[in-house]
């Protein structure tokens, strides 16, 4: 993945939110996306304004512990969304 | 078993009706017998059946008078009825999600078993029955869009051949429907006769799989994990706006759930007992 694309959510997904974990849902195109806390907010950084280094720098700034794990885990977890249909790139 | 009277019979489901047309009394009391609790007139009318009996053995079939079936068995006429008319009234519901699932009662405590085909919902709902729960239905659960109570297609109970073992042993006479391809339906009153229930409140709602050989493994989901598996047995997600995602994670938080493997019914039917009697 090259760190300096644009990824956006897909238009038309719902989001549930059920202790801390999300449920993505297409209805019309019958796609289901089961994540942790953490995939939901990148999902939810994906705004089409940010590029996949400036969500990983907000991450890693709010998250200062983690911030090795971030830098390997964002860039996975966004391409594992892509992969799943739920992110497109801008 | 009473004698048709007249030549229509409906068949309701989730807001929805079909209406079967039959002079053949074979068929009337076929219709009878495996869709006895089924039977009634609600909201619109999707479809008419009509399933007319030919020289010898045969029947022919059509539906909204366009000729489908030609000359085949009274089972393989039915069969087609049971498919058919499920996909239309499970496809036209806008005021029920409907689920891929098995539904039983306990103690006025629901247990939803949801899965699709093959995953061992209907012999499992059979054996309960059996053993004395009250069945709701072996194949869909209709949930109302603001309602917590679950009601079920209360069909006979389809089960393949390999499930013989729950039925066999019943002195059921000719209510027991024998396909060509091993399976049977067998009216849920014949495996325990104060069986049937309408509509239930749903305590807990299992995921079983069969998996030949596997040790018994039991699973607790959170509810997101949960919405996400109901999710994948909702039949009419696309007659909603949100997909149906509020009302069914309405039912995952309500109630407790767990994945199920097992090869062994007993096993299986041992602890899910357990579960379903504590309160």
């Amino acid at each position: 993945m090259r760190d300096a694309i644009v990824p956006v959510a897909v238009d038309g997904f719902q989001i549930e939110m059920m202790d801390g974990e999300m449920v993505l849902l297409h209805p019309s195109r019958n796609i289901i996306i089961h994540g942790n806390q953490t995939s939901a907010l990148i999902w939810q950084l994906c705004d089409g304004k940010r590029t996949v280094d400036e969500i990983v720098e907000l991450l890693s700034a709010a998250y200062a512990d983690a911030a090795n794990d971030i830098r390997n885990d964002v860039p996975a977890a966004i391409q594992t969304l892509m992969d799943q249909g739920a992110l497109t790139t801008r | 078993m009473s004698i048709c009277s007249s030549s229509d019979r409906f068949i309701h489901f989730a807001g929805n009706t079909i209406c079967v047309s039959s002079t053949c009394p074979q068929v009337c009391r076929a219709i009878e017998t495996h869709f006895a609790h089924c039977l009634g007139k609600t909201g619109s009318l999707l479809a008419t059946y009509k399933i007319t009996a030919i020289d010898g053995s045969g029947v022919s079939v059509s539906v909204n008078s366009s000729d489908l079936l030609l000359n085949v068995s009274l089972a393989q006429a039915l069969q087609f009825l049971m498919q058919d008319s499920l996909i239309r009234l499970n496809g036209a519901s806008v005021t029920h999600l409907i689920f891929h699932a098995a539904a039983l009662g306990y103690r006025e405590r629901g247990v939803i078993l949801c899965g699709k085909s093959g995953s061992g919902k209907s012999t499992l709902a059979a054996w309960f029955t059996a053993a004395g729960m009250q069945y709701l239905t072996d194949e869909v659960i209709s949930l109302p869009l603001d309602g917590e109570e679950i009601s079920g297609f209360c069909r006979s109970v389809i089960l393949k051949q390999g499930s013989a073992f729950v039925w066999r042993n019943l002195a059921a006479g000719n209510n027991i429907l024998h396909l060509d391809d091993g399976s049977a339906w067998v009216p849920p009153t014949l495996l325990n006769p104060a069986a049937v229930c309408a509509s239930i409140t749903p305590r807990i709602l299992l995921f079983p799989q069969y998996t030949a050989g596997a040790p018994l493994r039991v699973q607790r989901l959170t509810p997101a994990e949960a919405l996400f598996q109901l999710m994948q047995c909702l039949v009419n997600a696309r007659n909603f706006t949100d997909g149906g995602m509020s009302a069914a994670a309405r039912l995952a938080r309500q109630v407790a759930v767990y994945s199920l493997t097992y090869s062994d019914i007993e096993s299986a039917a041992q602890w899910i007992t357990r579960t379903v009697s504590n309160p």
